[in-house]
Order: C-alpha cells, then sequence, then structure tokens
C-alpha cells in the first residue's frame, strides 16, 4: 500500500540519464530499432516486477499470513529501475520499518487506556518521522518517513471501527514486519539474481564528467581575459548542482553487490572536494578579474602544466579521465609539484599558483574516487567524517507542525464520521505528509502525482477485482490477472519520465486488489478503500497548500544569514582544529540551494566559504609567526560587519609581512599568507553589500 | 534448541525465524572476508553467489539444530 520512495529525477539521475528518457539525437523522434532497443529492458522491468510480486504473494500465501497483500505491495514498492536503488531502499525500509512498528507498540503500551492521547502520541511521532525526513538525505530520509507510516500502518490496523485499542499491537508489529520483510527478501533476489546492475559504472561516469568540467573551466581560467572570467560563474553555479547530486548517485551505488569493495564515505569525501575544486576555480577567476597586471602571472601558471591538462580536447572529455585516471593522476601530480616549486615574487602570482595546485590536488582525489571504483586498493583517499549535516533546521520544523496537524486533523475526522474506512485515509494522510513534505518546492507536485496514480489505481484495481478475478481459481491465475496491470505498469515505470507515477500505481493497485487466500470480493470495503486513499491524499495536498514550504528565495535568504553569522563567530571564536566541519556545514547549505535562485546567491555563498576557510589558514599561520595581534583587527572587524575596515587592516598586515626581510626564515610560508590576504579581499571588496548586512542580535 | 516454536511475549515463531537471522548475521563476516581478500573478484555473479552461501550457511545450522537436538 506504500507509495514508493522517490523523487522526481535528481540532477545527478538526470545526468545518469535515469531522469529523461529522450531521444536527443532523433529531433523527429526515435528511430524503430532504438525504440525496441530501449522498449526491451523497460518490459524486462516489468517482467521483474511482476515476477517478485508474485513470489512475494506466494511465499506469503504458503505461511498462511494474515494479509499477504502486504508482502506483494512492498515488492512493488521496493521495485526499483536502478538495481543499487532497490537493494538500498529495501533496506532502508527494513529500518524504517521496525522503528516504525517499535514506536506502535510503545505508543499502544503508554497510553492504552486514553484514546486521544493515543492519537495524539501518533500524530506527535508523525511529526518526528517528519522532521527527521527532512533533516536526512536519501534513503535515510526515506526510512524515518517509513518509521512514521508504518506506525500509523499498525495502530490502523489495531484500532476499531472509530479508534477503540483492541490491544493486539505486538501481534500486529510483528505480522505486518514479516509481511513486510518478505517483500524486501523477494524483490531484493529477483531483482540481484536477475541484474548486475550498472549503479557503479554509472557513478564513475558521473565523477568522470563532473572532474572534467570543473578542471576543464579551472585551467580555462588561466587562459581568458579579464572581461571573460565573469562568464564562468554561470558555469560553476551549474556545477553545484551537479556534485550535490553525486550522494544520491553513491548511495545507490553502494547498494549493490559487487565484487569489489564499495567506499562510500571516501566517495563522499570526494565530493567534498569537487566543491573545494571549484572554490579554487573562483579564487583564479576573482583574482584574473580583479588584477590587470595578473594575465602575465597567469601565463606563468600556465607554463607549469603537462599538455594533458592543458589541451581543451583532453581535458573537456570525460572519457579520458574515466578511461585512464592513472594518466590523470600522474599528470596533476606532476603539475602541483611545478606549482608549488615556481620562485613567486609577488603576493598575486603565489595566490594563483596556490590556488590552482589546491584545485588540481582537489581533482586528484577525485580521479582516485573514479579509480577506487574499479581498484579500490590501488587508490588511497580520506574519509567524511561521519556527521549529520543539516543546513537550516526551519524548514524540518515546518514539515513536522504540517504532520502534525494533518494526521491530527485526518484522525479526528476519522473519529467524528465513524467511518470505516478511516484507518486507511489516517494511512494515507501519513504517506501524503511525510513522504512528500521533505522535497519542499516539489511536494505538492509529488503529492499530485501520486492522488492521479491513486486514480488509475482505483480503475485498475475495478476491474481486476470485479471482472478478470472471479474467474479465476488458481494461483497462477491471480498472477497472469496480476501480470496484466504490473507487467506495463513496470515497462512504463523504467521507460518513461513518469516513473514515480507508474511505481505508486502499481503499489496502491495491490494495496486496493487486496489479494488473498481465498480471495474475498466485497464490494462494500473496495469503495471505502476507494474513497479513503484519495482522501487521504487529498487532505495531504490540502495541508500543503494551508501551509506551504518556504519559498526558494526565502530559503536561501535563511542560508545566506546563517552563513554569515556562522563565518562572524569563525572570525571571533577560538581557532578550530581543522577547516573540515566550516567546509562541510558550508557544503550542505551549497548542496540546500534550488536551482531557481540567483546565481549570486550562489555566488556569495562561496564566497563566504572561501572567506571562511582561508580565515582558518590566516589564524593557523599568523599564530605561528606570533602575530595573531595584527590579523585580529581585520578579524574583529569582519566579525562586526565591517569590510572596508576589515580590507585595510588586512593590508596593514600585508605590509608588516612585506616588511620583513626576505633572509629571515618563513619567507615563502609568509607569500603564501600574503596571497591569502590578497583574496580574503577579493572577495570582501567583491561580496561587501552581503558581507557587511545587518543582523539581528 | 529444537525445532520447536518460539514464543516470543505470547507469539509463537516458526524456529526457521531465528535461523534465517543467524545465518545472516553469520554472513556478514564471510562476506567482509570475502572484500577484504578480493575473492569476489573471481566469481561472474557476486550476488547469486552470495546467495548460495547465505543457503549453505541456513542449511548448516537447521542441520546442526536438528543434529543437536536428536
Amino acid at each position: 500500500m506504500l507509495p514508493n520512495g522517490d523523487t522526481m529525477p535528481s540532477p545527478a539521475e538526470q545526468c545518469l540519464g535515469y531522469g529523461s528518457r529522450g531521444n536527443a539525437a532523433h529531433p523527429s523522434g526515435p528511430m524503430p530499432s532504438h525504440r525496441l532497443g530501449t522498449a526491451a529492458p523497460a518490459l524486462l522491468y516489468g517482467v521483474r516486477l511482476w515476477a517478485a510480486v508474485c513470489l512475494a504473494l506466494f511465499v506469503a500465501f504458503w505461511l498462511q499470513l494474515d494479509n499477504a497483500y502486504w508482502a506483494g505491495a512492498t515488492a512493488a514498492t521496493v521495485c526499483q529501475p536502478v538495481l543499487g536503488a532497490s537493494l538500498r531502499k529495501g533496506w532502508f525500509r527494513l529500518v524504517g520499518t521496525i522503528i516504525g512498528a517499535t514506536a506502535a507498540v510503545v505508543l499502544s503500551g503508554c497510553f492504552a487506556q486514553d484514546r486521544i492521547i493515543f492519537l495524539l502520541g501518533l500524530a506527535v511521532w508523525g511529526a518526528v518521522s517528519a522532521l527527521l525526513a527532512t533533516l536526512l538525505r536519501n534513503f535515510a530520509s526515506y526510512a524515518a518517513a517509513l518509521s512514521g507510516i508504518t506506525a500509523a500502518i499498525i495502530i490502523g490496523d489495531e484500532l476499531g471501527a472509530v479508534g477503540g485499542i483492541n490491544g493486539d499491537a505486538f501481534n500486529l508489529a510483528l505480522t505486518r514486519g514479516t509481511e513486510i520483510g518478505i517483500g524486501i527478501v523477494c524483490a531484493g533476489l529477483v531483482l540481484a539474481m536477475t541484474d548486475l546492475g550498472a549503479a557503479r559504472r554509472h557513478l564513475a561516469t558521473l565523477l568522470a564528467g563532473i572532474a572534467a568540467d570543473t578542471g576543464g573551466g579551472l585551467i580555462q581560467a588561466l587562459w581568458l581575459a579579464r572581461p571573460e572570467q565573469a562568464g564562468s560563474r554561470p558555469l560553476r553555479r551549474a556545477m553545484i548542482g551537479r556534485i550535490s547530486g553525486l550522494d544520491t548517485a553513491i548511495d545507490q551505488a553502494a547498494g549493490e553487490i559487487a565484487a569489489v569493495p564499495f567506499r562510500q564515505r571516501e566517495l563522499l569525501a570526494v565530493a567534498d572536494n569537487f566543491f573545494a575544486a571549484l572554490i579554487a576555480w573562483r579564487s583564479i577567476a576573482n583574482r584574473l578579474e580583479v588584477a590587470s597586471d595578473a594575465a602575465e602571472e597567469a601565463a606563468l601558471v600556465r607554463d607549469c602544466l603537462p599538455m594533458i591538462l592543458t589541451t581543451p580536447v583532453t581535458t573537456d572529455d570525460p572519457a579520458l579521465w574515466q578511461r585512464n585516471p592513472g594518466a590523470m593522476h600522474a599528470a596533476i601530480s606532476t603539475a602541483v609539484r611545478q606549482l608549488v616549486a615556481v620562485p613567486a615574487a609577488t603576493p598575486s602570482l603565489r595566490l594563483l599558483c596556490d590556488s590552482t595546485a589546491e584545485g588540481l590536488l582537489a581533482l586528484r582525489r577525485g580521479v582516485s574516487g573514479i579509480l577506487s571504483l574499479s581498484r579500490p586498493g590501488d587508490a588511497r583517499l580520506p574519509r567524511r567524517a561521519v556527521q549529520l549535516r543539516v543546513p537550516d533546521v526551519l524548514p524540518a520544523l515546518i514539515n513536522a507542525l504540517r504532520a502534525f496537524l494533518t494526521i491530527g486533523a485526518a484522525t479526528l475526522i476519522w473519529i467524528c464520521t465513524a467511518w470505516p474506512g478511516g484507518a486507511s485515509f489516517v494511512i494515507f494522510a501519513t504517506i501524503g505528509i511525510t513522504l512528500f513534505a521533505p522535497r519542499e518546492d516539489a511536494a505538492y507536485a509529488s503529492a499530485k502525482n501520486f492522488g492521479t496514480a491513486t486514480a488509475f489505481a482505483v480503475i485498475c484495481a475495478a476491474v481486476a477485482a470485479f471482472a478478470l478475478l472471479p474467474p479465476q481459481s488458481s494461483f497462477a491465475g491471480l498472477c497472469i490477472v496480476l501480470g496484466l496491470v504490473l507487467v506495463p505498469v513496470g515497462a512504463l515505470s523504467a521507460g518513461s519520465a513518469q516513473q514515480p507515477l507508474f511505481t505508486a500505481l502499481g503499489t496502491i493497485f495491490l494495496a486496493l486488489l487486496h489479494p488473498s487466500n481465498p480471495e474475498v470480493y466485497d464490494p462494500a470495503q473496495f469503495y471505502n478503500s476507494a474513497i479513503a486513499l484519495p482522501g487521504g491524499v487529498g487532505l495531504a495536498m490540502l495541508a500543503l497548500r494551508l501551509v506551504p514550504p518556504m519559498p526558494p528565495a526565502m530559503r536561501v535568504g535563511r542560508l545566506l544569514a546563517l552563513t554569515l553569522r556562522d563565518l562572524r563567530r569563525l572570525a571571533n571564536c577560538a581557532l578550530p582544529r581543522s577547516s573540515g566541519a566550516w567546509e562541510g556545514r558550508i557544503y550542505s547549505r551549497l548542496s540546500a540551494i534550488p536551482d531557481s535562485v540567483d546565481t549570486l546567491l550562489a555566488a556569495r555563498m562561496t564566497a563566504a566559504l572561501s572567506v571562511g576557510t582561508e580565515i582558518i589558514r590566516l589564524r593557523r599561520n599568523a599564530h605561528c609567526f606570533g602575530y595573531d595581534a595584527g590579523l585580529q583587527a581585520a578579524l574583529t572587524a569582519i566579525a562586526a560587519g565591517d569590510s572596508s575596515t576589515a580590507i585595510d587592516a588586512l593590508q596593514r598586515f600585508d605590509r608588516t609581512l612585506a616588511t620583513l626581510p626576505v633572509t629571515q626564515p618563513g619567507a615563502r610560508l609568509r607569500l603564501r599568507v600574503r596571497g591569502t590576504i590578497l583574496s580574503v579581499s577579493d572577495s570582501l571588496t567583491r561580496h561587501a553589500s552581503y558581507f557587511d548586512a545587518r543582523m539581528r542580535a | 534448541m529444537t525445532y520447536s516454536e518460539i514464543n516470543l511475549f505470547g507469539i509463537y515463531l516458526a524456529p526457521i525465524a531465528p535461523m534465517i537471522l543467524v545465518a545472516w548475521v553469520v554472513l556478514i563476516p564471510v562476506r567482509h572476508l570475502a572484500d577484504r581478500f578480493g575473492l569476489l573478484r573471481y566469481v561472474w555473479h557476486p550476488a547469486l553467489f552470495l546467495f548460495a552461501v547465505y543457503l549453505i550457511l541456513l542449511t548448516a545450522i537447521v542441520l546442526l539444530i536438528g543434529r543437536s537436538g536428536a
């Protein structure tokens, strides 16, 4: 009965080709042979889906479980055209089911004597799961939503016609858990046995594409004339979206069972490194745009790069990065060694050399990521620390409040109307509000899509239940009837851009059909369910309209304000041990910027990220030299939101460093610090209105 | 342990249920070992292979328990 946890195709999925199935090569439509080529895998997936559902139903019937249809519906929900996504989703669904079932049992045990508090407890649990579903990402978010939905399902089964408790929660939790477990295992078995999976190959393609485009952009920035540098900003903005989508692809690839181990945390760190490469690219472009005499210095930097990196045909070619990561790795290492060894005479040249080297080093880790997918032993990569990255907690709190109000209203309607289909109504209201709310701008559209799927499912289930199934008397007959719907639905979900709609259709169809052994044909029950399901989804849609998600502009405004607040704290507080926590927090905020907002807002965020990282570096280096006091004036001005004073103080600090004799130890590091000062000054000058913004205390 | 049903807070579970779980728990370190030594590189279909290993483990557990209970 549960919907799938699919989102609209993410940037990663779009890059992988999962989202759009169009044929750009043929404007007048695909050739018949090509159509056949793409239809065959889709049809095969439809058959797999059908087989998984039939196997799950067979096992559940054989074990004589009460509501065997749950096993079939779960198998339909878990099945995904991408093998890794299916297995990962199944695993997280199991986790969500266990947590939700435990919550239902605890609620029943604690509040069995008071119906109102019991139902309030359900609404609170729904709110908690909506909160966590928004804070977490990808399949972990799905598991959080499932924990709320499962609790609603068990409590819905446990309650009588108007909400009285029958005290059978533990038995119901165990039975539902078993049925759902059977569905997950059967779907996993059928899919894993019949498919080798391609998510890792797709991830490698995605990493190579990002590495090629970031590397190409970074190196090309050294060639561009001063006015042309501004044109690269939209490119960097687009790269943020692509890098943000990497974690979805990594999560899918992690689900696959493959011959070589998968290093998920290392690959997540690779995604962070691409952000670092973008920051380096930005730093180079800014310097060359601001300084008129930096073009000659850029030429010196270019001379340090090996031929393979300076030829656009090779640098921009993702196939080369993917096919021969070893050669790219070696070329980057050579370039970095030469850049570090350049005898820079000016801070500007030092900054260009250092930024290029930093960007290339970050790309080298990206190349190692590609390498780790095929030869994990050859690639040495740092791991991303286990930490929950929350860009902003307010959208999650809004979703939690909405979920609480919606589930509360649904239970109230059920009690007041004494509707026999009230339990399904509450369950589907919970599904709509916890599963779709984390999608923010797309939440209403997703719920509407789900509502459309419900309408189609009602028609399909009515035809199957009252016209096709009655003449059948065997399990084979049931399977044939299911196949008439599930095979085309599966094929359409794999072969069209409307995957969430068709996946939900298959699941809701099974929930409405309610296959059992022996088959029961109860029109009254069917009508009740057929009204309750769209009713619950409709209530969720209404709630999304009445308590809408924050508009994108407001969300970004808050993200920028939070980042500025953190930056000012960073300038004032004790020196952190590393820049990892700061960078991780801002990367998550960069990933949360909606595509629809202005490029300037993303540029401000990257500027703040860059300034924060450089402040940490400056403080550390100034501490080494014993010049903390010289830097402190600039940091105080940054914390106070006075960028012009900060720039003046930084220039004074720069002059202090410049007056030191070259013979004094640490000359090279001092020049590096002066380059960093230049970069901070560039950022503060360019985005002065943002850094000087007044904030509420 | 025998083939008798297990009473879990008043609900009787089939004896195969805990055996399924135990076999899965045993499979986890086995899989890690296979990953560690790159054994799965020599396998055409890793998922199929692991499923076969799981069935072998489950069968072994069922036979062991049957033997000890006899």
